[in-house]
């Protein structure tokens, strides 16, 4: 239905879109997901020609929608836009916001077009705010509003820009309740979101963006489970990252205990885990590491946070011969060694091309 | 707390009854009451030197009054119809006039009744030249004669007692073959010599022309100045003078009279009631004006008397006229401006800033001259259309800039939204951008509307009767500030209100909030927005067509060339608000379109552009533009009227009155006016003031001007000039005091003489009995005529 090749998109110097190639077939959910500023919403924008793409083609039913001579608002009529802040038409009831269109641009009679608007209406759950004005309606209300306006025009696709993304949590729900729907019947639709639960339970595709292409895509179970690669991965597990670099024999242990305190602090109030992780670092760097080293050593310490499963995980990364500590490590110390087990769900240790790498999972 | 809440009860009740009794003097005081003096019974002619006294301005009796009786406080007619009114309505105790006149008055007048006749006779003669006895001796004969057989008898009754209308001129015969002579006359009043339907008439003029007929003289009559036939006899450019002209010794030394032809008779006519061998036994209480009468009086001179109101509601017409459709115009016009203003492309915007930077940077007035005068200036526009041009084009800047900050402060989400929705540019402005626009500017653009009304007043300028020049009109006339400039402010008002009213119908209709609830109507409003503008403009058309062509059909522009007065009905006339040639015009040619001007030049300017086919003004000024541009006019020979021109002065300062006058007869005397008149209107040079250097002793006399009238009171080289200049410092070096010219308009000068803001007014100012009624007016010291200029005809 929509085939898009090789899109770019300039803003003054600087390239939102580099190179988005992407097919959109009838009757697809496709969820874009992916960091703010990567160009999702340009991408969306770029499709009605709200944003007039720098180069390639968007081919629609066969015809290069970019050549000249496009009827620009016959086309935007097909293709239905929900946007961010609703923008319904603020001098116009509920009930004319969803007529306008009809009768004005498709020549139905005004009782035709509230016929079709009423119905519209309830099927949103808004019908008994018809004589009303958008700004007596609340966020959800407005933005079902919204949906049903792009459907009073029968359009062939939806476009949806961050549709619950202004919308108070509470209301989250009622708008994604209706998208639901509309995908269960089969409507073409297109949605920039981050509610990632909706995107992975409604969309029959993802499009993860980043770097102005699309990144990564593939079904839902795919992209969200078992992501190829790493920004998506990232992306997908909202995982937080805590760096620090060892690089002195003499380090201040103390410091870094404070850095980690206060990284950890800000995901979670377990006062345990984060003595748990303290603990953790103390005994691996000193114990386990230092002692490899006879200079000043070079260790990356990375913790990682993951906001959608709530675990800390720990990494260290230094050059040397392959060693396992946890193996090589002397009787007396067995210790530190017990300690960290039992205060850590499992370990590992690699090695690859002159870097060792312990990961301990906590 | 309950003593202070009532104090301040108290103060503020006190406070309102202060504001209101000081509202009422200042009503009081605006108003002008005139002060009436209660009057006691006549018994003597000697009884008449403390009243009030009636004249008919430019005759004798003025003179004769003003020295007989120092102490009366005169008043000057123009007409013995307005001086009869005067006595009859209590606004003079006597009046001085000729008898056959008052006998003619009080055949219809019973209540009236004359006070004596024993008061002032003179004989009446021909005026010769002394180096021409010959032909006096000759004239004295004819008269003999006529007198022996009872024909002068005869032709003297024919005219002094029928009905002028009735009186016929016998006809006579040209006479090319005789000798030439010269009768310089006046043709001042019937029945001694007037001009009628291009003929001079009159017992005097029957009685030359006898002359000329039986001596076989070839008579030439030429028509001048009544204070300027002495000097041509004297000079030798007219050979006899006729015109009622009265033998004294002062001109028995310049000129030689004939015996005396007839004699004028004067009265003093009165009410019967104030006369006591006349009075009866019936006694009437004293009268005094009370506050409320003198308002009654005010808004009847300045509302009711010849109909004035219907100048006012001409005006108010022409206002709202040009309001509106400025309007209409400007806001369509600032709608395309906003347009090219908000377009994309670049010579568009530039187009448009230019255009809105330049329209707010030249004040209206200046854009309202240039496209009157230039860009309009060939073709025959009506002024009016032209007003609302360029109130439009003004309007239409600074709207534009209000609609498009309007619209810029659409959220762009509701362009987006209708764009996405498959509108295209055009109607999604139409239908999404504009309605919500419209709510936010309209606050602004009310205002915006309101002080375009109040600008239109300045359209007067170029010679649109608008609101505001009515009230000039008027204020002129009458010399009354208060109810002319009241009427206006209240008119005004109630046009912004009204406008105020229909925007906010227009904000009601655009506001969602108040609408009806139901869908159906509220998608309306915008329907019956359009549909109440479009009633509206429809009246306003209608309103427009019935005020009849603005322009005179253009027979009048290509019509026949004017050759006399009599071609002037009908046609555009130029004039100068408030003047006598003004108020001329108006009762004698009611088919002629009136072009208001405001100075001469303009009005000069107007003809000249075939804005006007004549320009009605006083003759010395007329000359002095003839002067400077022989090519482009010619001056009829026949005068409108005469006029005579005197000082107005603030009427509390009877000291000043005195000097002033006593002044102004030494200057006639000792020939200081005629050298004047010789120095700045007659010769054709570029004159200067001489360096007069006032001492001040008697302190600073404060003096308004208008510096715009050429060749009374201009600025020459920088510095001030003209005749009314010259005269003032002579003045002021005769009373000894320093003198402090204030430049100001015509109008302004009268409210300054009422407010004591100058002592007295030199501007060429013609003494009209109304005005008399607001300021106090020296004796005159030029005479003028009222004549027409006309565009010069090409060969």
């Amino acid at each position: 239905m929509i085939s898009v090749k090789n899109l770019s998109k300039r803003f003054g110097g600087y390239w939102v879109l580099k190179d988005i190639n992407a097919e959109i077939h009838k009757g697809e959910v496709i969820s874009i997901i992916g960091p703010s500023g990567t160009g999702k919403s340009t991408f969306l924008r770029c499709l009605n020609l709200l944003e007039r793409p720098t180069g390639g083609s968007i081919v629609i039913d066969g015809v290069n929608i970019l050549q000249k001579g496009t009827d620009e608002p016959k086309l935007r009529r097909k293709m239905g836009m929900v946007f961010q802040s609703f923008n319904l038409f603020a001098h116009l009831t509920v009930l004319d916001n969803l007529t306008l269109g009809p009768m004005k641009l498709l020549g139905k009679s005004r009782q035709d077009a509230e016929a079709k608007a009423i119905e519209l209406l309830k099927s949103v759950g808004v019908s008994e705010k018809q004589h009303q004005y958008p700004d007596e309606l609340s966020g959800g209300q407005k933005q079902r509003v919204a949906i049903a306006r792009c459907l009073a025009m029968d359009p062939e696709i939806i476009l949806f820009d961050e549709p619950t993304s202004a919308l108070d949590p509470t209301m989250v729900s009622e708008v994604l309740a209706v998208i639901r729907r509309l995908a269960k019947n089969g409507m073409t639709m297109a949605i920039v979101t981050h509610e990632m639960d909706f995107a992975k339970n409604v969309s029959s595709r993802v499009f993860y963006m980043d770097e102005g292409v699309i990144y990564e895509e593939g079904k839902p179970i795919d992209i969200f489970d078992n992501p190829q690669k790493e920004k998506t991965r990232i992306f997908i597990q909202r995982i937080r990252k805590f760096c620090e670099k060892v690089v002195s024999r003499h380090f201040d242990l103390y410091k870094l205990q404070a850095n980690l305190e206060l990284f950890c602090a800000r995901h979670t109030t377990d006062k345990r885990t984060v003595s748990h992780i303290q603990l953790v670092v103390e005994e691996v760097l000193g114990q386990m590491i230092l002692p490899l080293f006879s200079g000043d050593p070079e260790i990356d310490l990375t913790l990682e946070y993951s906001e959608k499963t709530g675990d800390f995980q720990l990494l260290f990364e230094y050059a040397g011969p392959q060693q396992n500590p946890f193996l090589t490590l002397p009787d007396e110390d067995n210790l530190s060694l017990r300690l960290i087990e039992k205060l850590t769900k499992s370990n590992s240790y690699n090695w690859a091309s002159g870097r060792n790498q312990i990961n301990i999972f906590l | 707390m309950d003593i202070i809440i009532l104090q301040e009860a108290f103060q503020l009740k006190h406070t309102r009854h202060l504001l209101f009794v000081t509202l009422l003097m200042i009503l009081a005081l605006l108003a002008g009451c005139s002060k009436q003096t209660p009057t006691s019974r006549l018994a003597t002619i000697e009884d008449m030197s403390n009243k009030r006294i009636g004249v008919v301005s430019g005759f004798i009796y003025d003179k004769f009054a003003s020295e007989r009786f120092p102490a009366a406080q005169i008043s000057r007619y123009n007409s013995q119809t307005d001086l009869l009114l005067a006595i009859k309505s209590e606004k003079v105790d006597v009046a001085i006039t000729n008898y056959a006149a008052a006998k003619n008055m009080l055949k219809d007048n019973a209540e009236v009744g004359i006070l004596t006749d024993q008061i002032l006779t003179f004989p009446i003669g021909i005026g010769f030249n002394k180096n021409n006895p010959e032909l006096r001796a000759r004239f004295d004969a004819f008269l003999q004669a006529r007198k022996a057989d009872g024909s002068l008898e005869t032709m003297y009754r024919k005219w002094f007692d029928n009905d002028l209308d009735t009186i016929k001129m016998p006809k006579f015969k040209a006479n090319p073959g005789g000798r030439k002579v010269v009768l310089g006359v006046a043709i001042g009043d019937l029945p001694s010599a007037g001009y009628v339907d291009g003929e001079y008439v009159g017992f005097d003029i029957e009685l030359i022309q006898t002359f000329a007929a039986q001596e076989n003289i070839n008579l030439q009559i030429l028509s001048m100045d009544f204070s300027a036939l002495i000097a041509s006899l004297a000079s030798g450019k007219v050979d006899m003078i006729a015109d009622c002209i009265a033998i004294n010794a002062e001109r028995q030394k310049q000129v030689d009279f004939s015996i005396p032809y007839m004699e004028d008779k004067t009265a003093v006519i009165a009410l019967k009631k104030n006369i006591s061998h006349l009075a009866g036994s019936q006694q009437e209480a004293v009268r005094s004006i009370s506050l409320t009468q003198s308002l009654v009086e005010g808004f009847h001179s300045n509302i009711i008397r010849e109909n004035r109101y219907l100048l006012i509601l001409d005006g108010l017409k022409t206002t709202l006229v040009i309001s509106l459709f400025s309007i209409l115009f400007g806001t369509l016009l600032g709608g395309f401006i906003c347009f090219l203003r908000m377009s994309r492309r670049k010579s568009f915007q530039l187009t448009a800033r230019l255009y809105i930077s330049l329209m707010r940077g030249v004040p209206v007035l200046v854009l309202l001259m240039i496209m009157y005068y230039v860009i309009f200036g060939n073709a025959n526009v009506s002024p009016v259309l032209v007003a609302i041009v360029a109130f439009g084009m003004n309007f239409a800047a600074y709207v534009s800039e209000m609609f498009r900050a309007a619209i810029e402060s659409i959220d762009r989400g509701q362009t987006e939204a209708g764009i996405a929705g498959g509108f295209n540019k055009f109607q999604t402005f139409v239908y999404i951008i504009m309605p919500q626009a419209i709510r936010r500017v309209l606050s602004v653009y009310k205002g915006e509307v309101i002080s375009l009304v109040k600008m239109t007043s300045i359209v007067g300028y170029i010679a649109v009767q608008d609101l505001t020049k009515a009230s000039d009109i008027i204020r002129s006339r009458t010399f009354d500030a208060f109810f002319p400039l009241l009427m206006t402010a209240v008119l005004y008002f109630a046009i912004s209100a009204l406008l105020l009213q229909l925007l906010d119908a227009l904000d009601r209709l655009s506001d969602p909030r108040r609408k009806n609830r139901s869908g159906l109507l509220a998608s309306r409003a915008g329907r019956l927005t359009l549909l109440l503008l479009a009633i509206l403009s429809l009246a306003m058309v209608a309103v427009y067509n019935s005020t009849g062509p603005t322009e005179p059909k253009s027979t009048s522009a290509t019509g026949a060339a004017i050759k006399s007065l009599s071609d002037l009905d009908g046609k555009r006339i130029a004039v100068i608000t408030g003047t006598t040639g003004d108020f001329v015009i108006r009762e004698k040619y009611k088919n002629a379109k009136v072009v208001d001007m405001v100075y001469p030049a303009d009005a000069a300017l107007a003809l000249r552009a075939n804005k006007a086919d004549a320009f009605v003004f006083d003759r010395n000024t007329l000359q002095y533009i003839l002067a400077r541009h022989p090519q482009y006019y010619e001056i009829l020979p026949e005068r409108l009227s005469t006029v005579e021109i005197a000082i107005p002065m603030r009427s509390d300062a009877p000291d000043l009155h005195r000097k002033i006058n006593s002044a102004i007869n030494k200057f006639k005397q000792d020939g200081t006016i005629d050298r004047l008149k010789n120095k700045w209107i007659l010769s054709a040079g570029t004159p200067t003031v001489p360096k007069i250097t006032l001492d001040g002793r008697n302190g600073v006399l404060r003096m308004g001007t208008c510096l715009l009238s050429e060749p009374y009171a201009f600025m020459s080289n920088g510095v001030m000039a003209g005749l009314d200049i010259e005269l003032a410092f002579l003045l002021a070096e005769h009373l000894g005091m320093k003198l402090d010219i204030t430049d100001m308009s015509y109008d302004a000068m009268i409210a300054a003489l009422q407010a004591g803001k100058i002592d007295l007014a030199i501007a060429n100012f013609y003494k009209l009995n109304e005005r008399e009624a607001a300021c106090v007016f020296s004796i005159a010291y030029l005479e003028n005529d009222i004549s027409a200029m006309v565009r010069r005809q090409q060969p």
